[in-house]
């Protein structure tokens, strides 16, 4: 396979096509030659819809209390994935918890590549002792579990309240740390990868030629080494889109993650409504799904594009 | 080799050191007044407690001293009390890391009995249909959180026959098959998410070593391919696998803590979560320290085992 599409790049580029633009192939390509990707693509979109038309889509709000006789209903035309045992249109709650994960995700996406590039740039482009440290960091950084990160900065910060953040919505100063605590989680971790790109940019000729004409290391930096990294920084982001989703939601699911008045996929599925799944185990299965879809719909297409960018980083 | 086995010991000291730093500064970044928060917790505390908590914690002192003082009893074994319950959180700590590290390996191994063998015939049927259920088969495991995974396995099992899977936990001791009944369902469910990564390392790795010239070189010799796949394949395409069993670590670790809470497993998981609910600081900043100081053994382990059994990497 990888020798094909080797073959199918080497085709394309002989072509000479009129104007080529990386972000415009890599999407043809998607389209014509990765079935999976293009499905998680999809699949990203909708729930990027969701989140953004939340309110049009969902027939009831998330947090209404139904009448008591609807309790743990089974779905129906009414509702149609049910409701939990508080009554709640388990729809409604899974299309607001769209909005939850994907906000969270990309502002956590966004912190983890401004994370990444920084070190990521600076590391390799020094090299030498500035390197040697920030290495250094990374690698205890990396000691700790994820997950174990993620907690300890929640038990220290749990009772914080930021001055200059709303105390409601979903950038309260919990859900604001949770999303910049899972950025640096990822930023430190990916880092590596873009430590490793900047290397090989670094000794190439245009580096060298740059240098010679006498450019200044930060404007090497951003107009030679950043655009030359920015296919891995992609692939990096939409799979840690993935990730972001999937940490909330165990943060979520534990009970530290977003405060129980925001409905999540995570939360929906934690200990409280366990006591109630055996009865109506719908409650369960809707959240869950939603949650295995995005996560799924986000690493297809970072794996697509992953091939279709930059083959060097297929894993 | 002796060399490099004994840099690669040196490197991990400082990386203790950071971690030891990173889980005093802890307790002391809480923002506001750390004593005032735990004994928020209750109502009848006076200030003597108050003071005396200060002291217990070691937060009398100025901060040199304070850290000197965090190693020096670390170095004894000594991770302080709890301030609820009075006890030790060392010994807290040694009954419930064996079941938190026993089923986190159980769980890797049980993700190295699926991931294995699927990658390796994934790769040598490539761009079959095994091939394409086994590659979907792996994103599936790694998009499907498996704590979702795990809360369908505690209810549908009792909707459907009215038989659920054990939720209390049984020691050794008290019966070894009852315990590895215990503990298999929940190991498997997250060794299946574990093997995603692991089966897609193996499919690659595979798939580079079976277009080497050394391999058409065997078939040309006329060998078998089964006696291709063991004897030449396997052993080089498997080595790099062993670097990803070291990062699995950490992720088993997280998924141990979560699985823990589901079926009540009393290991250092649902310690860690009881302690944070609770704000007992000085647990939470043992537990942080203990784990990560396994993850950077274990680390160090897989390093050293991929160095001795790598002749091909000479380390300058």
């Amino acid at each position: 396979m990888a020798a094909q599409s080797e073959a199918l790049e080497i085709g394309t580029q002989s072509k000479a096509t009129k104007s080529r633009n990386l972000w415009v192939d890599a999407f043809y390509r998607i389209v014509r030659e990765k079935p999976m990707g293009l499905f998680g693509g999809i699949l990203v979109v909708m729930f990027v819809t969701m989140a953004i038309a939340a309110p049009l889509i969902a027939p009831y709000d998330p947090n209404e209390l139904g009448p008591l006789e609807d309790r743990l209903v089974d779905p129906s035309t009414t509702y149609f994935f049910g409701t939990d045992n508080l009554s709640r249109d388990i729809f409604s709650r899974v299309v607001y918890g769209a909005r939850v994960s994907i906000t969270i995700s990309m502002v956590a996406v966004a912190s983890s590549t401004f994370i990444s590039l920084t070190l990521g740039i600076v590391s390799g482009f020094f090299g030498g002792w500035i390197d040697t440290a920030i290495q250094r960091l990374v690698d205890a950084f990396i000691a700790f579990p994820g997950l174990v990160f993620l907690l300890a900065v929640v038990a220290i910060f749990r009772d914080t309240d930021a001055p200059f953040l709303p105390t409601d919505g979903l950038f309260r100063t919990q859900i604001v740390l949770l999303m910049v605590t899972i950025g640096m989680l990822l930023g430190v971790g990916t880092s590596r990868v873009i430590r490793g790109s900047t290397l090989v940019v670094t000794n190439e000729t245009y580096v060298e030629a740059a240098r010679s004409i006498g450019a200044s290391n930060t404007r090497i930096m951003f107009n030679y080494v950043l655009p030359n990294v920015m296919a891995p920084t992609i692939t990096l982001a939409t799979l840690g889109l993935g990730t972001a989703i999937l940490l909330e939601a165990s943060l979520s699911f534990l009970g530290l993650g977003v405060p129980p008045d925001v409905a999540t996929w995570g939360g929906m599925l934690n200990r409280e409504a366990r006591a109630f799944m055996t009865e109506s185990p719908w409650i369960a299965i809707f959240p869950g799904l939603a949650l295995s879809l995005a996560v799924f719909g986000f690493n297809m297409l970072g794996d697509a594009l992953r091939d279709v960018l930059d083959p060097r980083l297929r894993s | 080799m002796q060399r490099y086995f004994a840099q690669r010991v040196m490197l991990a000291i400082p990386t203790i050191v950071i971690v030891m730093f990173a889980t005093f500064a802890m307790v002391r970044l809480v923002p506001g007044d750390v004593v005032q928060l735990i004994l928020a917790e209750n109502p009848y505390a006076t200030e003597e407690d108050a003071q005396a908590l200060r002291e217990q914690l070691g937060l009398t002192d100025n901060i040199p001293v304070q850290f000197t003082r965090y190693v020096g009893r670390l170095v004894q074994g000594d991770m302080g009390e709890s301030p609820w319950t009075g006890r030790s959180i060392t010994s807290e700590l040694r009954t419930r890391l064996p079941i938190t590290l026993e089923f986190g390996m159980l769980s890797v191994v049980l993700g190295l009995f699926v991931a294995l063998p699927v990658g390796v015939v994934s790769a040598i049927r490539q761009d079959t249909a095994i091939d394409y259920i086994s590659r979907s088969f792996a994103i599936l495991a790694l998009s499907v959180p498996y704590f979702f995974t795990a809360t369908l396995l505690v209810i549908f099992p009792v909707v459907w026959w009215g038989w659920s899977p054990p939720l209390t936990y049984v020691t050794w001791t008290e019966g070894p098959l009852d315990h590895l009944y215990y503990m298999f369902f929940p190991a498997l469910l997250l060794g299946v998410n574990l093997s995603g990564s692991v089966l897609r390392m193996t499919r690659t790795m595979v798939l580079e070593v079976m277009r080497q010239d050394y391999i058409r070189t065997a078939y040309a010799k006329g060998l078998r391919e089964r006696t291709v796949l063991v004897r030449h394949a396997m052993k080089n395409a498997l080595i790099p696998v062993i670097t990803i069993i070291g990062l699995q670590v950490g992720t088993a670790l997280s998924g141990t803590l979560i699985i823990e809470t589901i079926f009540n497993m009393p290991g250092v998981g649902r310690y860690f979560i009881g302690a944070i609910l609770a704000r007992d600081y000085p647990s939470i900043q043992g537990v942080v320290l203990v784990l990560a100081t396994v993850v950077v053994f274990v680390n160090l382990a897989v390093d050293l085992i991929y160095a001795a059994i790598d002749p091909r990497i000479s380390y300058s």
